[in-house]
């Protein structure tokens, strides 16, 4: 099951980023528009977002959950409004569902020192952290790793796999 | 340049009319030189004599050769151009050495004694003043063989640089092998020359930040083998491991203080990375810094009276220095770095002049030195994403990690420029050297 | 033209006669030159005697005889008296005469001899003068004798001066001429040198391997001794850096220097064959 989840996730990013680094990098350098956020329209993967407006509503908190990864600057802790979307629907489900218990990892880029690096990746899961609790998730559902540069989604020395790993990733329990 | 030689020029020329007046018979000319060749120093060592019929267990002159060379002082003659291969002093013709000229001659022998038994002898010569400069005898095992080789570095070193040698020395580092989808992580202990390395740790987790103890014994690092991070002590030899760190938030970057009796590290046991001093003997856990920044990557004076450190306090990470007693910090953090918008992982030179740190100046992440009195910063290697850097015990070379072609490597720089070595590693990606005390 | 020399003439004579007419209207209004010297011989006459006494005649005969014997007698006595009075007075007049003439004999005398004297004394005058007019001649003469002397003189020291500043100028010119040909020996010299220590240092510098332990300040001074060739025999540390490194790597420096260079005379370097190497580390 966990695999299964892991596969999903790794899907969808795949997808996503296709589909992306065709027409604009998902760096936040250039931001995506919070237009088509608000639209609805799924930043990781337009490739699929006529299929899922058809699907309607329901289908958008599902693909939001399904969104697990939060992209950071370099050298930054904010999050960007982009995923404010993302973060407002985990943190309702997580309040919607007291005994999900998720967790938190921070990661960075390579560039930088490493225990800078670490620091600065659990930064970046306070700062998603605190955002789904603002949605009402307790700290007791919430718990923060930082592996800062150590677990790199994608093993490249340039920007292309640097904004990639700029990162903090929610992992909800194997029980899908 | 040739507007020294022109002050030289009259200098000289001023000496030389007052010797011309003072017209003494005393008087001798004296020409001075001030300025030197920055080249190697060539030096001759000859294949050591073996005496069994089989091929000798260890290229004892390789070695030497290979660690010289790699000091960037020394320039060996090639094998092929050796004039002769005496393995005695008696045999030694200094003409024909001076005849190529080299400054010096190595020459040696090994001498099967028994089962795993060998004895080492070796001469070092003044090729010009045609004498001994030093010479030893010892004894030891196949195992050793390689050891030895590197202690008559160190002397041969020390002989003509007047300064210590390091290649006794080992480092500690970390090395990621990807196979399949997983990622291996490993603590390896290897000699300074990235020889005999040995793997005293390995984890499908992240092994982080390898520390020695001034002792030279243990080594404190972190691990993701919990799930997240901690940090370890674990004897060298014995491999017998503790975790002495392991609180909620993130544990890393630890530094022995010099007497070993503490040790700095990263905790955000508090909501953010802050540094703390934790007493080994006692246990008793002392706050360094406070701020809502990051405060991390903490380092020792030599004389164990003050911490630098990285933190982002002022906006981007910059070193911070804090005085500290035995109870803690006796003062405020001062800022130390001004050049540069990205400053981090600093530590001492071994007389605590100078700081080594990760620079990001223009392009890359650069290896810097900066004098603590005067605040010059002066870049010693170039790197795209050079980290992890360190001085060597004797304070000649600074030892990093950078990345070369997508492969982490390790290089030595010596800390005037002239030389930077790749140190070789057969597999993965190899980071965060830690050199051992001499 | 005779008119003329009789007009001239005339003149003279009106110009003549002028001139006399006035010299005695001249003359006629002041005391005659010599009146002091008549005045004198006139005061110097002696007085006249007085006139003796008349004879009374009223006595009777006897009276008259004895008055005429008595006047016979005194006739006779008178004529007597008379006698004796003319030849006193004859001797008194000659005696006055002879006075006198002795008198104007001595005036005369005493004229000439003051004429003598006057003559004398001009006759000295003229002589003092004549002696003063030689003694001033002589003393311009010397006077004039010194200052020709002192000007031969000058002009001698003038002339031994110049002389002697000529001898100066030629020897200093001379001076100079020799200390710049010195100079310019020297100069050759010393460039040859210049150029020699250049050779020299460029090849010690090219051998010399700073250790890498030298620091700045650091100094070894080592003397050599060449061989006529240039080899370098020996060495000696004669100022040591206190390292023991550093010093070697100067030894080694020059005895890999050798052989060195030698210029074409040796004798341009001071103390030859010895020779110091004074290393230095600089910054």
């Amino acid at each position: 099951m966990k695999k299964l989840f892991y596969c999903a996730v790794a899907a969808a990013l795949v997808v996503g980023f296709s589909g992306c680094s065709t027409t604009e990098p998902v760096d936040e350098t250039v931001n995506v528009p919070t237009g088509t956020q608000r639209s609805g329209a799924d930043a990781a993967g337009r490739g699929v977002v006529q299929e899922e407006r058809v699907e309607g509503k329901a289908l958008d908190a599902g693909s939001l959950l399904s969104r697990t990864t939060i992209y950071f600057d370099y050298d930054s802790s904010t999050v960007a409004p982009e995923f404010r979307e993302v973060l407002r629907a985990h943190g309702d489900y997580l309040a919607a569902n007291p005994s999900v218990r998720i967790t938190i990892e921070g990661h960075t880029d390579e560039r930088g020192t490493r225990e800078y690096n670490l620091a600065l990746g659990e930064r970046r899961a306070y700062a998603v952290r605190q955002l789904l609790m603002l949605q009402g998730a307790t700290a007791s559902q919430l718990e923060v790793i930082s592996f800062g540069e150590e677990r790199p989604a994608e093993f490249g020395h340039d920007e292309a796999a640097w904004r990639l790993n700029r990162r903090a990733v929610l992992r909800y329990p194997a029980r899908r | 340049m040739r507007a020294i030689n022109r002050v030289l020029l009259l200098k000289m020329t001023l000496l030389l009319g007052a010797l011309l007046l003072s017209g003494g018979a005393q008087a001798v000319l004296t020409i001075e030189i001030t300025k030197g060749v920055k080249g190697a120093l060539p030096i001759a060592i000859v294949p050591f004599g073996w005496s069994a019929p089989s091929a000798a267990p260890e290229n004892m002159a390789g070695i030497v050769a290979a660690n010289l060379a790699r000091s960037g002082y020394f320039a060996p003659l090639p094998e092929g151009e050796l004039p002769s291969r005496p393995h005695e002093a008696a045999a030694v013709r200094f003409s024909e050495w001076r005849m190529v000229r080299v400054d010096n001659l190595v020459i040696g022998k090994l001498e099967l004694l028994g089962p795993d038994s060998y004895q080492v002898k070796f001469h070092l010569f003044d090729v010009y003043k045609g004498r001994s400069l030093a010479g030893y005898s010892y004894r030891t095992n196949r195992r050793g063989l390689r050891r030895v080789a590197h202690q008559i570095s160190d002397i041969i070193y020390e002989q003509l640089t007047g300064k210590k040698g390091v290649f006794s020395t080992s480092i500690a580092y970390i090395t990621t092998v990807r196979r399949g989808g997983g990622t291996r992580y490993s603590l390896s202990v290897a000699d300074a020359d990235g020889h005999n390395e040995q793997i005293i740790l390995e984890s499908s987790q992240p092994l982080m930040s390898p520390a020695w103890s001034p002792d030279g014994k243990r080594l404190a690092y972190v691990s993701f083998e919990s799930g997240r991070s901690a940090i370890y002590v674990q004897n060298v030899e014995t491999a017998q491991r503790t975790r002495i760190v392991g609180f909620k938030g993130i544990n890393s970057a630890p530094a022995w203080s010099p007497d070993g009796s503490r040790l700095a590290f990263t905790s955000s046991r508090n909501g953010n990375a802050d540094i703390y001093l934790l007493d080994l003997a006692s246990r008793k856990l002392t706050r360094v810094t406070t701020s809502r920044a990051i405060d991390t990557e903490a380092a020792w004076s030599p004389d164990g009276g003050s911490l630098v450190f990285t933190s982002d306090r002022g906006g981007s990470p910059q070193i911070y220095r804090v005085a500290v007693g035995p109870s803690g910090p006796t003062g405020k953090p001062r800022r130390v770095t001004y050049e540069g918008r990205y400053n981090a992982r600093a530590s001492f030179s071994p007389d605590g002049g100078r700081l080594v740190m990760v620079h990001r100046g223009g392009a890359g992440f650069q290896i810097a030195v900066q004098d603590l009195r005067g605040g010059q910063v002066s870049i010693i290697a170039d790197t795209r994403l050079g980290e992890s850097p360190s001085f060597a015990p004797n304070g000649d070379m600074v030892l990093y990690a950078t990345e070369i072609r997508g492969k982490g490597v390790l290089e030595a720089a010596s800390v005037d420029t002239r030389t930077r070595q790749r140190l070789g590693f057969a597999r993965g990606d190899v980071r965060e050297p830690a050199w051992s005390p001499l | 033209m005779g008119r003329y020399l009789l007009i001239a003439v005339l003149l003279h004579l009106v110009l003549f006669t002028i001139l006399m007419v006035r010299f005695d209207w001249w003359s006629s209004e002041s005391p005659p030159a010599t009146a002091a010297i008549q005045a004198v011989v006139v005061d110097r006459l002696p007085q006249r005697d007085p006139q003796p006494p008349a004879v009374e005649r009223d006595r009777e005969q006897e009276e008259i005889r004895k008055r005429e014997e008595k006047r016979k007698q005194e006739e006779r006595k008178r004529v007597e008296a008379e006698r004796l009075r003319k030849e006193r007075e004859q001797a008194e007049r000659r005696a006055a005469e002879e006075k006198r003439r002795r008198e104007i004999e001595l005036a005369e005398r005493k004229r000439a001899q003051q004429e003598e004297q006057r003559r004398a004394e001009e006759a000295r005058r003229k002589a003092e003068e004549e002696k003063r007019k030689k003694a001033e001649q002589e003393a311009r003469r010397k006077k004039e004798e010194e200052e020709r002397r002192k000007r031969a003189e000058e002009e001698r020291r003038r002339r031994e001066a110049q002389r002697r500043r000529r001898e100066e100028e030629l020897k200093s010119l001379l001076a100079a001429e020799e200390e710049f040909l010195e100079g310019e020996r020297r100069r050759k010299n010393q460039a040859e040198l210049e150029r020699y220590i250049e050779r020299v240092r460029s090849r010690v510098e090219s051998r010399w391997r700073e250790p890498p332990n030298a620091r700045e300040g650091m100094s070894t001074t080592v003397r050599i001794r060449l061989s006529p060739s240039g080899e370098v025999l020996v060495v000696k540390t004669v100022q040591s850096s206190g390292d023991a490194v550093f010093d070697r790597s100067v030894e080694a420096a020059v005895r890999k220097a050798s052989p060195l260079p030698l210029p074409s005379d040796t004798a341009i370097l001071p103390n030859f064959p010895e020779m110091n190497f004074k290393f230095i580390k600089e910054s």
